[in-house]
């Protein structure tokens, strides 16, 4: 991705990345027309000012403008005007409840629902399409300290649910089922507006389904690879034989067999037998299509079917039994193996977890524990969804996108950068003490570890031989160099060449953890310049766990055009005071990294333009020969402030310092393990989970920071286990 | 105007008003054009591997500096009446005053070695998957046909039957090209021929009904929101049959108008094959089965297609690289394989404009976009992307016989290929200022909006 060049394009486009892929997702429903002009406005007038009036004009009309919103005078034509992204926080405000605010009478379900059809017709009309952040993506909003009040004792809430695969699940469940069958595509991608990918509620549309039948048919055709050879089926490829039966044309299969086949079907896609009527119908569905179609082909659209199950697509998390007397139920022991799989891995449970949940292992909290242990300890167990989260909360992986001039710097390899901050991270997971500590102050690297040796031998190699040449034909050699061989990634370390041990220690007074990464600096900076807001962002959301408003839409300022001024000073012109209430909460926070350059290598001096110098370099006729720059000491002051936990709180000289500071409050360990909570929920916490939370957070301190000990309490937790259902009945 | 249509009055008018229609238009497009109804728009993209030399689009007279490299900063126009095309695209002469010849548009955001792959019709980096949409399916959902987008293609072996690397339908998801004639004829016109690919379609209709139910039961099991999940899974499998019954509605155009299933389909040559997916298209596109198509001849890094039956049994790499074959040049090989792919895109307009729409022909509310996956060469550059435009896409567009030669890269009037596609998105009724990555390479350029040059 091209980061566009002003900040606040910057955050828009963060932000509104979301918008396009739930743009995306509306456009497939082409049902709903916009309405006219006139319809919008006659409504508007007819449905949604009596609301107005009645509810917030008070506060927010001719008689008083509080937060500088007057409705009367909002632009209810969003094609004509800008309102648009006023609109939508005026929605956004009454949807979430916050308006109006306490002790006033709230708005009807018919009142919000009038407003937000509405809004979102008008907005369509309009051609706009804002979205606001999702609930899923703001997890912050549930205030800390009441997440973490030992009294706290809201009720449970976490509702009964189907979650779509990820894209991940998907793709391990065609390699386990598919065996190389060509054409099949992954047809799901992530919702794109959550905080970590494999969250939110996204949808199984028309495309998808399209795709998902496309490819339930060619993994089917390779199943039932066969060849005829005088009416009878021969495997091909190892075709089993229960489906073999099924293709033979002189000898047809019997009902019995062709019930041994939907077993096998549902075996083998399902992990279970299919029910009496299930079995039913899939037989009856197959003589159907047989007759109808022919026996290849109706066996083949049979067969397919079983992987377009509800059962198939989506996760259950539903619940089963009776409800306790809080009104929760306990995942069905099925449900359990499965989430506990989809966890740790992106592949289906192993023999032995689903074995355990018919045995009933999983029906308490201590089985499940084990369950867990087991996984985490079976070093043959691929877990890649442990990675993941490291990845995605913090973010680095996005290196790769942040598009560099390699005239900037031929030494830059976004990849190699990447593959580092992974391996580091694996390093500190393996030692599994102190985890987050160790991620957010550790000084150890590994620099370009999986060529480093390498290129280093191929180096001395090269250099030998030119060498030997130069030796040879000093002449010819003259003004010759050494062929180059791979990138010298060891530069983005400030080091002079590849380690020859890998972890290396860095200068603990230039780095301190993953934020001091050249993969995480890089993840977020520009294409030619540090990115000092949206790190700032990330302190503020992901350690400090705040909240940064939503840019306003409407806000396009640039950071001015200035290139013989320093990133901080373009900045300045973020505390005009309208600016400064969100950029406080970044600015202090992102500018303390102003100590690396976008390449993420420590620097002492920052280079600008040097307009007067540019000015006077030119060739005897007059004639410019380009920008000279200059160096001017880096200002990587910044602080910690405005966390709601003044115990936190102070001014830092660089981003070492800030890291240390952060990494010894018990705060931002509380803010990583709600991160934690998230991803291993796929959702956001509410004041509900304050008991498991209150109780990881425990679990994680008590074992000297151990991240396998944060997962098995994540894992083993009430919000893990139970669900209150969400039947017609208990509405 | 409310004029009920018999289909005797439809033979009769197409008899009287273009006694060498051979296509029968559909029922609906002749009672939308009586209701006073816009006909609709089709966009046909002709996606050919191995890059599109500039020089292939200057016709006679049109010159450039030695080195290749433009350096204008203002549209240069010329029209194209009494020149001649260059003889790469001499196949598309009986077109010429509906030929618009666009140099100059840059793409360097996708800019890689062989192929921009996705890059090309998305205008983002080439290697990074599906970023974000591409214009073929954003256009096909603006203007949907029964099939919202087609994509139809070859490459170079007969068995590998899908190109996922020209379209996508959103982040992450690639749209495929189907790239078996066999195959693609089955899926689009299955339903009117007998035998097994009636039998398949039937099936895929049983298969809709099974899952439907399937679902609805699933449903009873669940409430509140969860329940709307599945909603939007049950819509979709209902979805898939409406759709499977239109196209069993208007089975008498599409019987009328499927290709024959001959030697082309059986005998895979690699002309056979290209040929075959431009009737299928262009079937697809008279039956109303779908307004947007996407034609791939290889494309995607290194998918290059060999055509011994023209005399090129290399794949373009080797040409590429400038290696000839006995007898050509590797220019020659260039031209060669282009005159074909004109001819073969000649053809569809022929056919196009053989089909009575509204006042004229469905050629008139169609453009065909011809550019290659590879921009300007072998081994790209992407300052500029040469691109053939024919026709106008009702009247949308100005490409009546015109060669345009753009503001060079880093010029202040310089546009993008994004900038082309907004363009597409505006002529079709749904504009949008922005399209795919910007070029980080232009960062002092506003790169939003139109090319308003070709906007009528």
């Amino acid at each position: 991705m091209h980061p566009p060049t002003s900040a606040h394009t910057l955050l828009a486009a963060l932000l509104l990345s979301t918008a396009t892929v739930g743009l995306l997702t509306a456009q497939s429903d082409p049902k709903a027309a916009p309405p006219t002009l006139e319809a919008s406005m006659a409504a508007y007038k007819g449905r949604i000012t009596p609301i107005l009036v009645k509810h917030c004009n008070g506060c927010h009309g001719s008689k008083a403008v509080k937060g500088d919103l007057d409705l009367e005078q909002l632009e209810p034509d969003m094609k004509a005007s800008a309102s648009a992204a006023r609109w939508v926080v005026v929605l956004d405000k009454l949807v979430m409840g916050e308006m109006p605010p306490q002790g006033k009478p709230r708005l009807s379900d018919e009142e919000i629902k009038a407003v937000s059809a509405w809004v979102h017709g008008e907005m369509k009309r309009a051609n706009k399409h804002l979205a606001r952040r999702e609930a899923y993506a703001n997890g912050n909003v549930v205030p800390h300290h009441l997440l973490f009040d030992p009294k706290q004792n809201a009720p449970f809430d976490a509702a009964a649910r189907l979650r779509r695969l990820s894209p991940d699940i998907y793709a391990g469940f065609t390699a386990d089922l598919a065996k190389g069958a060509s054409g099949v595509a992954q047809p799901f991608s992530p919702e794109g507006k959550t905080t970590f990918k494999d969250m939110g509620a996204p949808k199984v549309d028309e495309p998808i389904t399209g795709l998902l039948i496309r490819n339930a048919l060619a993994i089917v055709t390779q199943q039932t690879n066969h060849k005829m050879e005088d009416g009878v089926a021969k495997g091909v490829g190892g075709t089993p034989k229960e489906f073999l039966r099924l293709l033979d044309e002189k000898n047809p299969a019997s009902e019995p067999e062709v019930a041994a086949a939907v077993k096998l079907q549902f075996d083998r896609v399902l992990k279970r037998q299919p029910t009496e009527g299930e079995l039913a119908k899939f037989v009856a569905l197959m003589d159907k299509n047989i007759k109808d179609a022919g026996r290849v082909t109706g066996v083949r659209y049979t067969l397919a079917a079983v992987y377009l199950l509800p059962e198939a697509i989506f996760r259950y998390e539903l619940g089963a039994g009776e409800a306790d007397a809080q009104g929760r139920v306990r995942l069905a022991p099925r449900e359990i193996a499965y989430a506990l799989a989809y966890a740790l891995t992106d592949r289906r449970p192993d023999a032995w977890l689903l074995a355990d949940a018919d045995q009933g292992k999983l029906n308490a909290k201590e089985g499940v524990e084990q369950a867990v242990r087991k996984m985490l300890d079976d070093p043959k167990l691929p877990k890649p969804r442990i990675m993941r989260f490291f990845r995605e909360y913090f973010g680095y992986e996005q290196a790769r996108e942040v598009f560099k001039e390699d005239k900037d710097n031929p030494e830059h390899d976004a990849r190699a950068l990447v593959e580092d901050t992974d391996k580091l991270v694996e390093y500190i997971l393996d030692k599994d003490k102190q985890v987050l500590r160790e991620l957010l102050t550790t000084n150890k690297s590994f620099v370009a570890y999986k060529t480093a040796a390498d290129t280093k031998k191929k180096r001395a190699a090269e250099l030998a031989k030119f060498e030997e040449q130069k030796a040879k034909e000093p002449e010819k050699f003259k003004n010759k160099l050494p062929p180059r061989v791979g990138r010298s990634v060891y530069t983005a370390y400030n080091l002079t060449d590849f380690p020859d041990q890998q972890p290396v220690e860095l200068p603990a007074e230039q780095r301190a953890g993953i934020l001091t990464q050249p993969a995480w600096l890089v993840a977020w900076s520009q294409s030619t310049d540090n990115h000092a807001i949206h790190r700032g962002k990330w302190v503020r959301e992901r350690l400090l766990g705040n909240v940064v408003p939503d840019i306003p839409i409407t806000v396009d300022a640039q950071l001015p055009q200035a290139p013989e001024k320093t990133l901080r000073q373009r900045m300045a012109v973020t505390q005009e005071e309208y600016c400064w209430k969100c950029h406080q909460l970044m600015n202090p926070v992102g500018l303390p990294f102003e100590i690396y350059d976008h390449f993420g290598r420590y620097r002492t001096e920052e280079v600008v333009l040097d307009p007067q110098a540019t000015e006077k370099n030119r060739d005897a006729k007059g004639k410019a020969l380009g920008p000279v720059n200059r160096g001017v000491p880096v200002n990587a002051a910044g602080a910690i402030g405005l966390t709601g936990d003044s115990r936190m709180e102070s001014e830092v000289k660089n981003a070492v310092e800030m890291l240390h500071k952060l990494a010894a409050s018990e705060r931002v360990e509380q803010v990583f393990v709600r991160h934690a909570f998230r991803y291993w929920m796929g959702r956001n916490e509410s004041l509900g989970d304050a008991p498991s939370l209150q109780a990881a957070h425990k679990s994680y301190r008590e074992n000297d920071g151990s991240m396998k000990a944060l997962i098995v309490a994540l894992l083993s937790s009430d919000s893990f286990l139970y669900r209150v259902p969400t039947t017609e009945k208990a509405k | 105007m409310n004029v009920a249509l018999t289909r005797r009055d439809i033979l009769k008018n197409v008899a009287f008003g273009a006694g060498a229609s051979f296509f029968t238009p559909l029922l609906g497009q002749l009672a939308a054009h009586a209701a006073g109804q816009a006909p609709r728009q089709r966009v046909v993209f002709v996606v050919q591997s191995n890059g599109m030399s500039p020089r292939h689009l200057m016709p006679s007279g049109v010159e450039r500096p030695k080195s290749g490299k433009m350096s204008n900063d203002r549209l240069e126009e010329v029209t194209l009446k009494d020149r001649e095309l260059h003889a790469a695209l001499e196949p598309l002469t009986p077109f010429k005053d509906r030929l618009a010849l666009v140099q100059g548009l840059s793409g360097r955001i996708a800019l890689s070695d062989h192929s921009a792959n996705l890059g090309a019709l998305g205008c983002y980096p080439a290697n990074k998957g599906a970023l974000a949409q591409t214009i073929d399916v954003a256009l096909g959902e603006a203007n949907p046909g029964i099939i919202p987008h087609v994509g139809l293609g070859i490459l170079e072996r007969p068995e590998q039957t899908l190109n996922y690397q020209i379209s996508a339908a959103g982040p992450g998801k690639v749209a495929p090209i189907q790239c078996s004639p066999e195959l693609a004829f089955k899926s689009l016109f299955g339903s009117v021929t007998g035998g097994a690919s009636r039998q398949a379609f039937d099936r895929r209709t049983n298969l809709l009904d099974f899952m439907a139910e399937d679902v609805k039961r699933a449903q009873a099991a669940v409430a509140g929101e969860e329940k709307q999940k599945l909603d939007s899974y049950l819509e979709a499998f209902e979805a898939l049959r409406d759709r499977q019954a239109k196209i069993d509605a208007i089975q008498n155009d599409l019987r009328k108008n499927a290709p024959k299933l001959d030697d082309k389909f059986k005998k895979p040559t690699e002309c056979n094959r290209l040929e075959a997916q431009f009737e299928i298209a262009a079937a697809a596109l008279i039956t109303g089965l779908t307004n947007v198509v996407t034609l791939s001849s290889g494309g995607g890094g290194q998918q290059y297609i060999a055509f011994p039956e023209l005399g090129i049994p290399v794949g373009g790499h080797h040409y590429g690289h400038g290696g000839g074959v006995p007898g050509k040049t590797y220019e020659d090989c260039f031209v060669t394989v282009r005159q074909f792919h004109c001819k073969m895109i000649a053809k569809l307009a022929q056919t196009l404009a053989t089909v009575k729409e509204g006042d004229g022909t469905l050629l008139d509310n169609t453009l065909i976009v011809y550019l290659s996956d590879s921009g300007d060469g072998h081994h790209p550059q992407l300052h500029e992307w040469p691109v053939v435009l024919l026709g106008n896409l009702g009247g949308k567009l100005k490409t009546a016989g015109r060669y345009l030669q753009f503001p060079a890269y880093g010029s202040k009037n310089h546009r993008t290929m994004a900038n082309f596609y907004c363009t597409l998105l505006h002529a079709v009724g749904k504009p949008r200022d922005k399209f795919g990555v910007n070029d980080p390479g232009l960062k002092d350029l506003d790169q939003t909006g139109v090319v308003a040059e070709l906007l009528a």
